[in-house]
């Protein structure tokens, strides 16, 4: 972390509030990328970066300079988004699979993007095959594969997010990817 | 090694993490066996696949909307703006003290009040406290809110808070002391020098 960030915090922790609208600037597109990417939507996804950003605002005199800044947002906004999905499972009840062993489940009959035509990305068919199989990864395969490929983090890292041992973030990590593999194996794209 | 053995090692081959003998097992096997080789670039692309998806536009009014739910932004606003300008602070601190002030001491209607030990000497007529031509009032006088009117002699203190005091002529006199007291002053007085022992602080 470089001193720059360490000050803004220093100074965000004191109620500055240039300090902290500081601090959204430097991560509200990552929060929102890793919202997307876990929640599948937009509005999710803005949802998510409110809420993780109210939670740092409520909880940052706790945040203890020790331990890297990015490591306790990503964990905030996490555990966030994995809330969302197990509720969302649990509401739905679309968890139950339908084609053995290929982990295919009620989601795949949801739309997964809600974007409007005008803000839609222009994306290969090959992205969106790409975007969905990450969509329906299970949830515990999902955050470690959105966190290491998708937001480059070293599996140390992922595994002080996810407040787990390194040889379990490289065991889901082995199993998100064989997941994904079969995916991608199933819509002709490998 | 065979196909079976070799399958769960593929992961850990493409993340680099295998070394000494099993290294050289798998890769011995994967040079050997295309069923292997080809699961192992499956997962390699599926890797480079994952890693290539780009990033969605983030909205641009997205720290708008962050900014809005966080429960600090009206007081820190007129913080930052207190911060900086100090002097238009103060100034504006001091206007909102004093007019608020004002106006609460102005609202209720000032009643008359007559206290001390000579007010039996008095006559009270409407705002008025009258000392008759001829009366010696016997002890101190306590007017609030009112004008006292004096013909006759006091021969106690005298002491008015917001009033008046109407000497005729004729009085005949007052032994005592005439303390005149203006509430609205020196509540003025008062709030300014709390004020500024706020901001020497």
């Amino acid at each position: 972390m470089d001193s720059t960030e360490l000050k803004i915090i220093k100074l965000a922790k004191k109620g500055n509030h240039e300090a902290f609208s500081d601090l959204v600037d430097l991560y509200k597109n990552k929060i929102y990328h890793l919202g997307y990417r876990m929640l599948g939507n937009k509005q999710e996804a803005e949802d998510i970066t409110q809420e993780t950003f109210l939670r740092v605002y409520k909880s940052i005199h706790r945040y203890d300079a020790k331990f890297k800044f990015s490591t306790w947002i990503f964990r905030i906004g996490t555990n966030l988004c994995i809330d969302r999905l197990r509720k969302r499972k649990n509401a739905y009840s679309l968890d139950a699979e339908t084609i053995e062993g290929e982990g295919i489940d009620g989601y795949d009959v949801l739309p997964s993007e809600d974007e409007s035509p005008d803000q839609q990305l222009i994306i290969s068919e090959t992205q969106k095959h790409v975007r969905d199989a990450i969509e329906k990864l299970p949830e515990k395969y999902k955050s470690v594969v959105v966190l290491r490929y998708l937001h480059d983090l070293s599996l140390q890292e992922v595994g002080d997010i996810l407040d787990m041992p390194v040889t379990t973030v490289k065991t889901r990590v082995h199993r998100g990817r064989e997941y994904l593999r079969k995916r991608l194996e199933h819509s002709h794209l490998l | 090694m065979n196909c079976k053995q070799v399958y769960p090692l593929l992961h850990e081959y493409l993340d680099g993490d295998l070394a000494g003998v099993k290294l050289h097992q798998v890769s011995h096997h994967l040079d050997t066996c295309s069923k292997c080789k080809e699961n192992l670039v499956q997962l390699e692309k599926t890797e480079a696949l994952t890693r290539s998806l780009p990033k969605s536009p983030v909205p641009e009014d997205l720290t708008d909307k962050i900014m809005d739910v966080i429960p600090m932004k009206k007081k820190s606003r007129w913080m930052s703006w207190a911060k900086r300008y100090p002097a238009m602070a103060a100034a504006a601190v001091f206007v909102i003290i004093m007019g608020g002030s004002l106006f609460a001491l102005n609202e209720p209607e000032s009643n008359l009040i007559v206290s001390g030990s000579g007010m039996e000497y008095v006559v009270i007529k409407d705002n008025q406290v009258i000392v008759p031509e001829g009366q010696t009032v016997h002890g101190d006088l306590i007017v609030e809110n009112g004008e006292i009117v004096v013909k006759g002699t006091v021969n106690g203190d005298l002491t008015l808070i917001d009033g008046e005091i109407n000497l005729l002529a004729s009085a005949e006199k007052i032994a005592g002391e005439v303390t005149h007291i203006d509430q609205t002053l020196d509540w003025i007085w008062y709030k300014i020098s709390v004020f500024f022992d706020l901001f020497t602080k």
